[in-house]
């Protein structure tokens, strides 16, 4: 598309970032053309987001070097960023919806005029660049008000104002419908003929195949491989991204699975009330439910254990129908669930880790109907320490100091010592190190050898490809399929979670 | 538990401060009425910080208080009610309005602050209606009996310290049964607690022994009345008139045993000082020179008329803020020397115990013990009486420890006050939970009106109560709740109420004119807060570092 003689317009050598126990970008490259769209794809934890994180500015990568037109360039804050043209779009939308367009558009850089904020010249700048997305709207409409497509287009815009030549867009899709992405895609090829360059990332690979120039691929932080235009295909991009031999990692015998445990028929979300779900999960069987970000998994764990509310149909635990207004009921159920968002859902985090693990099975101690029952709570806390290896100096330890992985653990401390029939994990092994993941894995075998049912969502495909008996794959709120161990393949999972079976 | 010792010594610091100024703080008129008061502060800061720890806040205390003040003496004066039900109803007002708040906080998922807000208002206003802005009392018909619920007597301080010591003697004990089933558990916390018992069984019979010899020479104790009758039980053989040695036997005794003083600071010298003698004798020497300072600063300023040079009067009495130069350089210098011998003292005291370890913590808190009985056997503690607010605040605040501490309710309190979400994704009816607060908190006020009501006898519906709210807030706030939620403990509240207390005492006995009142509680809060945050702050820099 470019000149080859042409120095490339930015380009990445040998970066690195590491993370308290965790190596986020080991030595990679990266290379943008001028008015080209690069894709930049990957698993979750691949390094995707650190990498554009170090472009943008928001942090410095231990090593490497950046250039720009050739030139070495420190990107040290987003300031920097941005008088380089070098902007990023986060995934979700940062507008302040009560002020208006033109006024988000010109957040924090605003033009004055005797001192005060110069309207005028917002309005027509901002129609400027608005025109420039095909945003049809007065930049004196509030922000609010627009749909969430239309967000994102003055997000663009935003970016575009401050002259950017690089756009960085973090799954600018995820939340769009299908007509908002159409226009979404108009606009990328009406930047790249004006000469912007922009950088790409996405998890749906048809999108990538119609957009991108080139595609860069990464895998465990590392550089997997490089495609240019024409090697743009599903499966060429499938296999850079796996790469691996999965089945070492997750060593592992297929279970003979029980009698049906969990029956859930009929299941109305109230994200998706239009669509119904219905599964099995049987006593010693893991089941790994797969699906894009936004699917609907979490949402289906969150009213499967009643914190969401149920809008319709039957859930039976051991064949008997459960009623489900609340956490509380679920537990009584012999339900657990270990939330995606440990910090904010799991853990009190200011508590130490004995008031943690005994939060749920307070209730099931207590003395004379009201007193905590110390004894047990410590028996209980030094049992899940040993059991789960959780790594703390003592019960004591407030969970805020604990790595992530054991910090995890704490949370599935809280839940083994009720004993659950079924296991929800939404996200089990998000952000935590290798170690702490193989732990947990194995724990879920055994825990699966003992006849329980566990129901598993993750969004690393070799989680899923590794762990799960069965498979259950969702796109927008629906169950598109079900695989079983011998149907498992990356490919199918992911033409399910494109919604590829309505297509078909 | 840091917290609670900070507070302490700010209370210890601004008592000790204010008698250096002033003697009468510690006559024991002026002691039962701080005492009386914090218990009042109390009370509705223990019920308030109840909903401080959900994350929440109640605005609507003070009128709260003031309605409890205007519909109590209406049924018992006017309508002729009985004392049983007027209690009640009040009681069941109180508690229809926490229920009222807790349902819109939880149900309707409305802000705190605006239904507390306009709890505010809208109990003033109903106040003001049914009274018709009239100043409603008790008379004196209820003298003898219901008033002394809040200005009755009921027993010495020496009864309440026998009391207190055969509690303490007895929980130490039981805690040191408790932990030698334990003590194989070999880390650093077990042998503090096993030390800690010891300590305790010695102070608790140090109490006993204090608080005995003068229970058995005995106190006139004047609350007849049919309710209040705590602690006026007459043992035959033990006279309940004032002995003539009854007080000066037990002072005596304190003093002798605040000696103790004087082992504990040899061993620091001894013991710590051969070990490393550099960290020890520093805080030792400048714990020194601020004792000297403080003596200076009493002792001599105190005499400004006499300090001449060259023939001229070295301080002027020229009027400067309100009162005079003298006065006024007096204060500073008292307190600021004061200030610099407690961190001198906590200087050493963080010393000893990083030297020897937790091992240092029983002497030194012997240590702490016999200064704290040397100090109080300056003061004539021996005459004071109990008022029996005091007594109904240390009821409430067992009740709210054993509730806070020893209940899953109090764990799921705090548990929700720190990440709700989490609470909930285990189980816990948080609704639930934030309802009993604000009942348990409107309760409090409740209760603290009635008490508050018969204290004043005059309840003028306009004013009564007012700000209240915000003095158990800042006494909650002062204990070491956080506004934040998940965190505060009982005793901290009741020493915040104190604090507020004696600071408001303080102010007018060593002559800052009374205006500046507000405005000095204001900065002490805040720099209470301040001190905690950067505290906080330094901690977690070095966790990070």
């Amino acid at each position: 598309m470019t000149s080859v003689t042409e120095s490339p317009l930015l380009s990445v050598h040998r970066a690195c970032k590491s993370f308290p126990g965790v190596r986020a970008l080991h030595e990679v490259d990266l290379t943008l053309n001028k008015g080209e769209v690069l894709a930049v794809i990957g698993e979750n934890g691949a390094g995707k987001s650190t990498l554009m994180k170090i472009l943008a500015g928001v942090q410095l990568p231990d090593s490497g070097d950046i250039r720009l037109d050739g030139t070495p360039i420190v990107i040290d804050s987003v300031q920097t960023a941005l008088s380089h043209g070098i902007a990023l779009i986060h995934q979700e939308l940062n507008l302040s919806g009560n002020l208006d367009v033109g006024a988000n558009i010109f957040l924090g850089r605003e033009p004055r005029r005797f001192g005060l904020i110069d309207k005028q010249r917002i309005r027509e700048e901002s129609k400027q660049v608005l025109s420039l997305v095909g945003l049809d709207v007065s930049p004196d409409t509030l922000a609010g008000s627009l749909s969430i497509g239309r967000q994102q287009l003055v997000e663009i815009a935003k970016a575009l104002s401050t002259d950017a030549r690089v756009l960085i867009m973090d799954e600018p899709t995820s939340s769009l419908s299908h007509g908002e992405s159409e226009r979404l895609f108009e606009v990328i090829r009406d930047l790249r003929r004006r000469g912007v360059s922009i950088i790409y990332i996405s998890h749906r690979l048809g999108e990538v195949k119609d957009l991108a120039d080139s595609v860069c691929v990464l895998r465990d932080g590392e550089n997997a491989g490089e495609l240019g235009h024409d090697e743009i295909t599903h499966d060429s991009m499938v296999r850079l991204m796996v790469g691996r031999d999965v089945s070492q990692f997750y060593a592992r015998q297929p279970h003979k699975p029980g009698a049906s445990l969990l029956e859930v028929a009929g299941l109305r979300t109230s994200t998706y009330p239009s669509e119904e779900l219905s599964f099995t999960v049987r006593a010693g069987e893991i089941v790994g439910v797969a699906g894009l970000v936004g699917a609907g998994r979490t949402e289906m764990l969150r009213t499967l254990f009643g914190v969401d509310p149920m809008l319709a149909g039957t859930i039976r635990v051991d064949g008997q129908p459960i009623a489900l207004h609340s956490p509380r009921d679920a537990i009584n159920a012999g339900l657990a669930l270990v939330p995606e968002d440990r910090k904010a859902e799991g853990l009190v985090i200011d508590m130490p880790v004995r008031s943690n693990v005994s939060l749920a099975s307070l209730r099931r101690h207590r003395r004379l109907g009201v007193f905590r029952n110390e004894s047990a709570e410590r028996s209980d806390t030094s049992a899940m320490i040993d059991k789960l290896n959780i790594k703390t100096p003592s019960a004591e330890q407030i969970a805020r100091l604990l790595s992530g992985g054991n910090q995890q653990k704490v949370v599935l401390g809280k839940w083994l010592t009720m004993s659950p029939r079924v296991l929800f994990l939404d996200e089990p092994t998000r952000g935590i190190d290798v170690g702490a993941k193989q732990e947990i894995y194995s724990l879920m075998e055994t825990l699966a050898e003992q006849g329980v049912a566990v129901l598993f969502v993750s969004s690393e495909m070799e989680e899923i490809l590794g762990m799960a008996d069965r498979a259950l794959v969702m796109h927008e709120g629906r169950i598109t399929g079900e695989l079983t161990r011998e149907q498992l393949s990356e490919e199918a999972v992911m033409h399910l979670a494109t919604g590829g079976a309505d297509a078909a | 538990m840091n917290k609670i010792l900070g507070i302490l010594l700010l209370l210890v610091f601004v008592c000790v401060g204010t008698t250096l100024l002033n003697d009468a703080f510690v006559e024991s008129f002026n002691m039962q009425n701080i005492v009386r008061y914090s218990a009042f502060y109390g009370i509705i800061g223990i019920g308030v910080a109840m909903v401080i720890i959900t994350g929440g806040i109640d605005l609507s205390i003070g009128s709260v208080i003031g309605l409890v003040g205007c519909v109590l003496p209406m049924l018992l004066v006017d309508n002729g009610w009985s004392v049983p039900a007027s209690l009640a109803a009040v009681m069941l007002l109180a508690l229809i309005i926490g229920l009222t708040h807790g349902l819109l906080i939880t149900k309707m998922r409305l802000q705190p602050f605006i239904v507390t807000l306009c709890g505010l208002l809208v109990y003033r206003g109903l106040a003001r209606w049914i009274t018709s802005d009239q100043t409603k009392g008790f008379g004196s018909e209820f003298n003898d009996s219901l008033r002394l619920l809040a200005i009755g007597k009921p027993c010495s301080v020496a009864f309440l310290t026998l009391l207190a010591g055969i509690g303490v003697t007895l929980g130490s004990g039981w805690q040191l049964m408790r932990s030698r089933r334990t003590i194989d558990v070999t880390t650093e916390g077990s042998t503090a607690r096993w030390h800690l018992p010891t300590v305790g069984i010695i102070l608790g019979l140090l109490l006993i022994v204090i608080g005995g010899s003068r229970f058995a020479h005995g106190y006139e104790i004047n609350a007849g009345g049919t309710l209040v009758s705590l602690g006026s039980i007459d043992i035959p053989g033990w006279s309940t008139r004032v002995h003539p040695d009854g007080v000066e036997l037990p002072r005596q005794f304190m003093l002798w045993a605040g000696l103790g003083v004087i082992p504990g600071v040899l061993w620091l010298m001894v013991v710590l000082g051969g070990r490393n003698p550099r960290s020890i004798v520093l805080p030792l020497v400048l714990v020194g020179v601020a004792a000297g300072l403080v003596w200076g600063a009493t002792w001599l300023v105190d005499r400004p008329d006499d300090w001449f040079w060259k023939g001229k009067k070295l301080v002027d009495d020229t009027s400067w803020w309100g009162g005079n130069w003298a006065r006024t350089w007096r204060i500073v210098a008292v307190f600021s020397s004061l200030g610099l011998l407690m961190a001198s003292l906590a200087w050493l005291g963080q010393q000893a115990v990083r030297i020897a370890g937790t091992a240092a913590t029983a002497p030194l808190l012997l240590t702490t013990s016999c200064a704290i009985l040397w100090l109080l056997s300056q003061t004539p503690l021996g005459e004071t009486l109990v008022p029996a607010p005091f007594i109904v605040l240390m009821l409430m605040a067992f009740a709210a420890s054993i509730f806070l501490n020893q209940t899953i309710y109090g764990r799921y309190l705090l548990a929700l006050g720190n990440n709700e979400e989490a609470a909930r994704f285990s189980g816990i009816n948080t609704d639930r939970m934030i309802l009993l607060a604000y009942v348990l908190c409107s309760l409090a006020a409740g209760l603290g009106g009635i008490l508050f009501a018969l204290d004043t006898n005059s309840i003028q519906p306009a004013s009564h109560g007012n700000f209240y709210e915000l003095y158990a807030i800042a006494a909650a706030v002062l204990g070491g709740c956080s506004l934040r939620g998940g965190e505060g403990t009982i005793l901290g509240v009741v020493i915040g109420a104190a604090v507020m207390r004696v600071l408001y005492n303080s102010i007018n006995l060593i002559g800052i004119p009374s205006q500046l009142e507000f405005a000095i509680i204001g900065l002490v809060i805040l720099l209470g807060v301040v001190a905690d945050e950067m505290v906080k702050r330094i901690a977690s820099r070095q966790q990070s570092s």
